[in-house]
């Protein structure tokens, strides 16, 4: 095992973390670069800010008047009709 | 006990479940259809709702079933020869030296703190998501917006663990990339 990686493995590693499955020894080597590395450490801060951001943050817009009318004619004539559902 | 209204729903959460939909998918359309197909099931699957979690709840969790549908019909029609706009190894490549150094500084992000500030970051957000190529888009989507596991994203789109991994990193790079120079 490498016990130091480039930024480039521990970009792959930090993205991943909660994906691909990685060694301890792997893990422990994130951590020592995102320690002495500025860069890297800035890159998985603002995956964690993405990822927050993201969460907490709904998309932009409402539902338009024509597309709210038309949901809501289908809401009706399903209600009517139970086993057409 | 709250009778279960279905237009009521719409005027109460119809918003709230097309802002939910439109961050995951990459259409106003396929949104409003995601709106629309959700209520129809909640409205009949509405005996089964028991009140143990709040209805907003109870509907984001049958619009996040929609939205798999829904992505799942996608990557089949997309999986057509050629592809549409796969992305391309090469645009990755540049970020790293020969030495695996990033090329370029990373910037230091800061949290909004303004009005105006958030505002620019959500429309930031919601244009980088769209700006992801369809295949990344996908899985991301599923992925880190709904929350599904890797192993049954694999099985939806029917791609290898690998391949899931590296679409994933390159989604996650793609954004990082676009926020970067927005924000």
């Amino acid at each position: 095992m490498a016990i130091f990686k480039c930024c480039k493995e521990t970009s792959q590693l930090v993205t991943l973390l909660a994906d691909r499955p990685s060694s301890w020894q792997d893990r422990l080597a994130m951590r020592i670069h995102l320690l002495v590395c500025i860069n890297c450490a800035r890159f998985a801060r603002q995956m964690r800010m993405i990822r927050e951001w993201l969460r907490s943050e709904e998309g932009g817009g409402e539902l338009s008047g024509p597309a709210r009318a038309r949901i809501a004619a289908r809401l009706n004539g399903a209600a009517q009709e139970p086993e057409k559902l | 006990m709250v009778e279960l209204d279905p237009q009521r729903w719409l005027t109460e959460h119809g918003d709230y479940l097309f802002r939910y939909a439109r961050r995951r998918l990459m259409s106003g359309d396929l949104a409003e259809d995601a709106v629309q197909e959700t209520l129809l099931a909640a409205l009949k699957a509405r005996q089964g709702f028991q009140g143990a979690s709040s209805e907003r709840t109870w509907l984001t969790g049958i619009l996040k079933h929609k939205l798999v549908d829904i992505i799942r019909q996608q990557a089949r029609e997309v999986t057509a020869p050629g592809g549409e706009g796969e992305d391309d190894p090469q645009d990755w490549e540049a970020l790293f030296d020969d030495a695996g150094h990033w090329t370029h500084p990373i910037r230091d992000w800061k949290t909004p703190e303004t009005e105006l500030e958030t505002s620019r970051l959500r429309q930031a957000l919601q244009d980088c998501v769209d700006g992801l190529k369809p295949n990344l888009a996908r899985i991301f989507s599923l992925r880190e917006l709904t929350g599904l596991p890797t192993e049954e994203i694999c099985k939806e789109l029917n791609i290898s663990a690998t391949n899931a991994w590296v679409m994933l990193h390159r989604a996650k790079l793609f954004l990082r990339e676009c926020l970067e120079i927005r924000i």
